[in-house]
């Protein structure tokens, strides 16, 4: 079909993420991390981020068990 | 929501922002590829911190992986990943099963429940999620990995396949200079170049493609990771060549009707929408699912045709969108209790499934809107009905949602901003056959919904009872119609046969071709047949019959209800469709004595107390 190997080109949002801007809005409880490599969050891992990740982990504890990954989908989501 | 603070920048560190430009285009349908670009990146900080917890829990107890390399032989190979090829592990954090993944056995670990497994299997899957990295940055290296039914999944990649008769054991993955081994026990599989193809013991993940003119659309369809499921994993089902070969057809003719449609909301598709589960095809439905912890996939069965493929992606993708707001903002207070009236479903859902779900048919209403007026005469009559159903039912649950007080404020404005671009729609005109019928469907629904799942107040049902037993010509005024809460447990089955007949007759199936197929929809009956047909008589006959059989049938009762209501006003017709459940709840009732009418009879007694 003469399309670019999706594998090749940049993953999406990448090295083009900037939420950092000054719009007013919706500030999450979420650190933003897309700058920050995996493997040096053991060096940068503060108080700021272990909120964010105590918060992250609390909400992904909660997700209920209501649908099982061998049904066939009721057209519904699992948050 | 967090408050503005600059101790947060302390470290060096800010917090996602959702700016209210973007949350209000989202809730209007009108975002942009940057503002996905926003959402994934989030997503990616959220699955950066769901790892790290994960493998500093694993650091505390390092047995838990088991037979598997120690922990900083994993941050070792990730390390050199990140240094190699940043974008080669950043690929694995947006592969939306390293998200189910991460629930799934941050759930394991915290909740202390037992999975699909032993525990080290599911932790392992870090070091499987690594050699998949560590594969795509080139390097040189070695990682032992769990294998599951001789299954080797490498995240994003594809799956090696090594007969092992063990449920749960070790494999290497070895390699360098782009060739790459799993070995297990003796037996290899080589990694094939590309990747995403067929080899002797190896399965690709493989991807479908579609193009419109600058439009592209490639997405994975990924049969093979262990974690692309809704919750626990499950093993590879590899899709036969014919059935892929049938997804590639759908998703071009879907995709050339999704850009004609919605052109600006297809450039966001291919931004948002990574991978999708391929299902089998259920016949008359085109079921699919997705998880907020997916976030880029969703489940889908093979749909009918292209018209319902685009709807699903739509579907799928505002699900997508809504997931990756909530989880930087709080739209709704938490509320279990499963309550509302959904359309998409037969059974009362709680706050949280309605919007979703509301959101999710917003967009596919607005795809059905765009379709109805294509000058394809067929496909015109079809998405004229499904605007016309869906507009009317997603918009009964918006305005039922718009009232809740488990909204936040944040909340009430996405609804706002939703309700903007849809209640213009609400007046749109439909031919009139169209949308009487749409009309009908709906009634069809919340009637089964009413009978099924609202309990009349039993002294209500006694009152009544009484009164009929005591020769009143009227019900006693006293009684209103009831409004209790639903019960999630239903009274009787439903079936959605007629709401099936009647769209296969829209699709253009000639009456003499649905006689053929009728028989074959599941749970069809001769009487919904004759509705769908528009024998009303007939099928008023029919099924007054099936209710001198079953009097307790709600296929039935409101059956009944729609074929009388076809012929002309009844009050029978006003009671079967809009307090089904008191009719069956007072024939019962009388039943129990021996002195019960036919229930069609007592509708008509109750239906004077109906004014609709």
């Amino acid at each position: 079909m003469g399309l670019p190997d999706p594998e090749q080109v940049a993953v999406e949002g990448v090295d083009i993420m900037n939420s950092a801007n000054t719009e007013p809005g919706i500030e999450s409880e979420l650190v933003e991390l897309d700058g920050v490599p995996f493997t040096r969050l053991r060096q940068v891992a503060g108080e700021l981020l272990r909120q964010s990740m105590i918060g992250v982990v609390a909400q992904t504890e909660q997700v209920q068990v209501r649908y099982r990954s061998s049904s066939d989908g009721s057209g519904e989501r699992i948050d | 929501m967090a408050p503005h603070s600059t101790d947060r920048t302390t470290e060096g560190l800010t917090f996602h922002r959702l700016s209210w430009a973007d949350f209000d285009a989202f809730a209007r349908i009108k975002g942009d590829k940057s503002m996905m670009r926003r959402l994934r990146g989030a997503e990616r900080s959220r699955r950066k911190l769901l790892l790290f917890a994960l493998l500093e829990a694993v650091a505390k107890t390092p047995e838990q992986f088991g037979p598997l390399p120690s922990i900083e032989a994993l941050w070792e190979l990730l390390a050199r990943v990140e240094d190699t090829s940043p974008g080669a592990f950043d690929r694995l954090l947006a592969h939306p099963y390293t998200g189910t993944w991460a629930g799934y056995t941050t759930r394991l670990l915290r909740n202390g429940f037992d999975g699909v497994g032993p525990r080290w299997a599911h932790l392992g899957h870090a070091h499987a999620i690594a050699a998949a990295a560590a594969i795509r940055a080139g390097l040189d290296f070695a990682i032992e990995v769990p294998s599951w039914r001789g299954d080797v999944a490498l995240p994003s990649l594809g799956l090696a396949r090594l007969a092992s008769s063990s449920a749960f054991a070790v494999a290497e993955v070895r390699g360098g200079a782009g060739d790459y081994v799993v070995s297990q026990g003796g037996r290899q599989v080589r990694v094939p170049r590309p990747r995403d193809v067929d080899a002797p013991g190896w399965f690709g993940v493989r991807r479908v493609r579609a193009a419109v003119g600058r439009e592209r659309f490639s997405v994975r369809l990924d049969d093979l990771d262990p974690y692309r499921g809704l919750y626990e994993p499950v093993p590879a089902q590899r899709l036969a060549d014919a059935e892929f070969v049938e997804w590639q057809r759908l998703l071009e003719d879907g995709w050339r009707l999704l850009v004609a449609a919605l052109p600006d909301y297809a450039q966001l598709l291919p931004v948002g929408l990574d991978s999708l589960v391929p299902k089998p095809n259920v016949l008359f439905r085109n079921p699919s699912a997705s998880t907020g912890e997916a976030f880029g996939s969703a489940v889908v069965a093979r749909p009918t045709d292209a018209a319902s493929f685009a709807a699903t992606l739509v579907h799928e993708f505002q699900h997508i969108v809504l997931g990756g707001v909530l989880h930087l903002t709080c739209l709704y207070d938490d509320d279990p209790r499963e309550r509302i009236y959904v359309p998409w479903r037969d059974d009362p859902r709680p706050f949280s499934g309605a919007f979703q779900g509301v959101f999710a048919f917003y967009g596919v209403t607005a795809l059905w809107r765009t379709l109805a007026n294509t000058g394809d005469d067929r496909l015109s009559r079809r998405a004229a009905f499904e605007f016309a159903y869906w507009r009317k039912q997603t918009g009964f649950t918006l305005d039922a949602l718009h009232r809740d007080a488990q909204l936040t404020a944040a909340g009430r404005r996405f609804l706002d901003g939703v309700a903007e671009v849809f209640d213009p729609w609400r007046s749109e005109r439909i031919a009139e056959d169209v949308s009487e019928l749409a009309a009908s469907a709906a009634k069809d629904h919340r009637a089964g919904w009413r009978t099924r799942h609202l309990r009349p107040d039993p002294d209500v049902v006694a009152e009544l009872a009484n009164a009929w037993l005591a020769g009143r010509e009227r019900p006693p005024l006293t009684v209103s119609r009831p409004d209790l809460p639903p019960t999630p447990v239903p009274d009787g089955a439903w079936s959605n046969a007629r709401a099936d007949l009647v769209r296969l007759g829209l699709a253009g199936t000639g009456h003499a071709e649905l006689s053929r197929i009728w028989p074959t929809v599941p749970g069809a009956t001769v009487a919904d047949f004759a509705y769908a047909t528009g024998r009303f008589a007939d099928a008023a006959n029919a099924y007054r019959a099936e209710l001198t059989e079953t009097p307790d049938r709600p296929t039935s009762l409101v059956g009944l209800g729609l074929a009388l209501a076809a012929m002309g006003p009844s009050p029978a017709a006003s009671a079967l469709l809009y307090c089904p459940e008191l009719v069956r709840a007072v024939h019962r009732r009388l039943r129990s004595v021996g002195r019960a009418p036919t229930v069609e009879r007592l509708a008509s007694w109750l239906g004077q107390l109906v004014s609709w």
